[in-house]
């Protein structure tokens, strides 16, 4: 199979879990909330939105113009919402 | 499945391959748990509805099958480190994890007593092994052990089937046992072969070995084997 027959593949609905993963969401925040992560809530979102796209952090910080320490730092729940840059606030909303 | 381990996409897209995903996830990286959840849950709940249905739930709410799905998800993370690439896929590997989840969920008193007959089995909580054995080890082992399996050995060599091919036959069968709906890709990087070239290999294979079988009386009782059949 060519990757793009595996791109194609990867993009159809039916190789997706149709349940959006709010519940694993605040599972994590709960979880980084008990390692004492100050803004869980957006750790887990930011978590989430990277997860969804697949992309590791390196990736995922050069598609949408952010830093990767600056991501590290969001993914570990030091940055508040309003701390976060606009490219990544977007992603959230 | 492992279609998605077949080619590695470019270094801009996203790798969502089974491999890719529980090396994230052994690296801590735990934006891979929202991947597997999307990517691959579907094949988790699989595993989840078979289990229910093990237990004689053949429907169940949509909300208490994501959640048994997360819950399943959360599992592979726990046992992730101990997975290995090559082999069974996670949610298979892991099965009795999940089948653990999804009785917790049903609870004791939705056992029927037709399951009573794997009560042995039910009652020892699988976990699985932090250092499992290779396929050759396991069935180098074995050969002395278990006179069939000699049996298969001194068979394949009849055959003239080398051990690294008997080995990769080996493995195709518990690919497909487990299954996997394409062992062929799944098995090929480890063999350094391509899938076709895999696929090739195990069916003249396992033609000769089938010759061999039904040729020589000695062999009789492999007759029924599935790695001849």
């Amino acid at each position: 199979m060519s990757p793009e027959q595996l791109a194609c593949q990867r993009r159809h609905p039916s190789a997706r879990w149709p349940f959006p993963p709010e519940q694993l969401r605040s599972r994590v925040a709960q979880a980084l909330d008990l390692h004492g992560a100050g803004h869980a809530d957006v750790a887990a979102s930011v978590l989430e939105a990277r997860g969804s796209s697949g992309l590791d952090p390196e990736q995922f910080a050069a598609r949408h113009g952010v830093g990767v320490a600056l991501l590290a730092r969001a993914e570990a729940g030091e940055l508040a919402l309003v701390d976060l840059p606009s490219q990544l606030r977007r992603l959230l909303s | 499945m492992n279609q998605s381990t077949r080619t590695s996409p470019p270094s801009d897209q996203p790798d969502v391959s089974v491999e890719t995903i529980m090396a994230r996830l052994v690296d801590g990286d735990t934006a891979a748990v929202f991947t597997l959840y999307e990517h691959h849950g579907h094949r988790v709940a699989g595993v989840v509805r078979r289990q229910l249905r093990r237990c004689g739930l053949d429907r169940i709410a949509p909300e208490d099958l994501r959640s048994l799905v997360l819950d399943a998800c959360m599992e592979l993370l726990t046992v992730a480190p101990s997975w290995r690439p090559g082999g069974a896929l996670p949610w298979w590997w892991a099965e009795g994890r999940i089948r653990a989840v999804v009785n917790g969920w049903v609870g004791v008193y939705a056992d029927s007593i037709d399951d009573h007959g794997q009560s042995a089995e039910e009652t020892d909580p699988y976990h699985p092994p932090a250092d499992e054995d290779t396929v050759a080890e396991t069935f180098a082992r074995l050969v002395d052990e278990v006179p069939l399996v000699g049996l298969v050995a001194e068979a394949a060599r009849e055959a003239r089937i080398d051990q690294t091919i008997l080995l990769c036959l080996l493995d195709y069968a518990i690919q497909q046992d487990q299954g996997d709906p394409s062992p062929a890709h799944t098995l090929a990087p480890r063999y350094g072969v391509s899938p076709d070239a895999l696929r090739q290999r195990v069916s003249r294979s396992r033609k000769r070995l089938r010759a061999v079988v039904a040729d020589d009386p000695r062999f009789a009782p492999l007759v029924d084997f599935a790695l001849v059949a």
